[in-house]
């Protein structure tokens, strides 16, 4: 499924895409040859803002209707590419985005005939704790969709994060 | 870096002569404006929208469709060593009251030993003539009189006159309305017509600063025909000129000969376009057109790398050229 287009590539390990939907935090996704997931996703002040005035939300819908277009934006960590868990590709603006398949995250998160989570120490050291425990929380709870049979590790795994972030106030 | 002392120096040796440069265009404006007021020519005419407010704006707008034209361009790079640039018109068409609107837009690719400018403009006038369908207000940004095209050379002036010219006709075959909007004018018409009629001579004035003296907001002139020279090539397509105070400014207002008993209708929906607009200054449709049509630095190097790397010499250096 098409996400969207790659409309800025902040720096080796982080883009932004205009997205055509909203429901896609947590996700993997792939933009060229990399391979990464929506840590964020927000809508940009629109155009409307500098109109509205004196003008209501009804009336700038009807008169000024070309200012309400805005595409939500999301922003988006490279976690590895086709060649392995460390990107040496970069996106290219305009590189269509796409969402990947469950065959695609399962061969993502095999190596040499076991499970790992490569990217858990990047999104810890990349994001601030607000924001790195509820995508963690929302990665293994899509993980475990795709890996059942990983169900215990992955409870265990969330335990430990909860318990870091909120006990101990891990980082 | 600017070196202040050095600037403040030259305003200095300037100062007086921008003193008395002002003092003569005072006393013009004042000669003008006496004169206007007490002359029983139609130059102190004037008319009122009677739209007070953005709530009457919107009900004089509601159900009329217009369209803002306007376009960007792209020169070739020289540090790039890209030969080709680009040229983007944009319309939009917003139907008032309704929500409904559309954005057409076009480019195209121009080749090295084409003028950018000239082709951005064609693509502008063709973009405006196909939007013309006698049922919206077409709005130009910018002069229907293109007087900077006496100072080009035959081929490159024909051409630019060829393409308002089919314009214009347009306007007339289809009865669509065509409007083109200028701020902050430095027009000289109708100081010209005045010093005809007066036998003064205005040397100091633009239409504008008279114009500022006469009109209050929302109120608009009488519209008078365009003698400039440039004129005589449109073939007898005529255009007029009006202007409308609009929010405390002055915005020159052109359009097609035929519609010029339709002074009222233009200033009511040019001034409405106004007060929907960000600054109340200038019409919220070529506000947005401008919005859309515009080609931004890091867009221009965008166009840079995609068609450099369809040739071969090119090389991306990631510089924007002006």
């Amino acid at each position: 499924m098409k996400v969207g287009k790659v409309v800025e590539v902040r720096s080796h390990d982080e883009y932004l895409c205009s997205a055509e939907h909203t429901g896609i935090y947590g996700c993997f996704v792939r933009a060229g040859d990399t391979i990464g997931i929506v840590i964020d996703i927000y809508h940009p002040e629109p155009e409307l803002v500098k109109y509205i005035g004196d003008i209501s939300r009804t009336d700038g819908e009807l008169y000024l209707p070309d200012t309400f277009e805005s595409h939500p934006i999301a922003k988006i960590l490279v976690v590895g590419d086709s060649s392995g868990y460390v990107n040496i590709s970069i996106p290219e603006i305009g590189d269509e985005v796409f969402m990947l398949s469950d065959d695609e995250i399962k061969r993502f998160h095999m190596s040499e005939g076991e499970f790992t989570i490569p990217y858990y120490l990047k999104i810890v050291e990349k994001l601030e704790r607000p924001s790195a425990l509820p995508l963690l929380t929302t990665l293994l709870k899509n993980l475990r969709e795709i890996f059942p049979e990983k169900e215990r590790f992955l409870d265990l795994l969330e335990t430990n994060i909860e318990y870091g972030y909120r006990i101990q106030g891990m980082k | 870096m600017l070196h202040l002392d050095r600037v403040l120096e030259e305003v200095g040796k300037h100062s007086r002569r921008i003193q008395q440069n002002r003092k003569v265009m005072m006393r013009e404006l004042e000669m003008a404006i006496e004169f206007i007021e007490t002359s029983e020519e139609k130059f102190s005419d004037t008319g009122r929208t009677g739209i007070g407010s953005t709530r009457d704006a919107m009900s004089y707008l509601n159900g009329k469709t217009v369209c803002g034209v306007d376009g960007s361009q792209i020169e070739p790079s020289r540090e790039n060593l890209v030969p080709l640039g680009g040229v983007q018109a944009v319309a939009i068409n917003i139907e008032h009251g309704t929500g409904r609107w559309n954005r057409d837009v076009r480019f195209r690719i121009t080749e090295w030993n084409e003028d950018v400018s000239l082709e951005r403009f064609r693509l502008e006038c063709s973009l405006a003539e196909d939007s013309m369908d006698g049922k919206r207000w077409v709005f130009f940004d910018g002069s229907l009189v293109l007087s900077f095209a006496g100072e080009l050379k035959t081929s490159l002036r024909d051409a630019y006159i060829t393409s308002m010219k089919n314009m214009l006709e347009r306007s007339k075959d289809t009865g669509t309305p065509l409007v083109g909007v200028v701020d902050r004018s430095r027009a000289r018409d109708a100081v010209y017509i005045l010093s005809e009629i007066s036998g003064f001579q205005f040397s100091h004035l633009v239409d504008s600063t008279i114009y500022s003296r006469i009109l209050s907001d929302g109120e608009f002139s009488n519209p008078f025909p365009c003698r400039r020279e440039v004129m005589g090539s449109y073939g007898g397509v005529g255009v007029y000129f009006m202007y409308l105070n609009s929010g405390g400014e002055i915005i020159r207002i052109e359009f097609p000969e035929w519609m010029v008993e339709m002074a009222d209708k233009i200033a009511g929906v040019v001034y409405s376009e106004c007060l929907l607009g960000k600054t109340r200054r200038y019409p919220y449709i070529l506000e947005r057109a401008h919005f859309h049509a515009v080609i931004r630095d890091r867009e221009k190097l965008e166009f840079y790398r995609i068609v450099g790397g369809y040739l071969p010499g090119a090389k991306f250096s990631g510089k924007v050229g002006r």
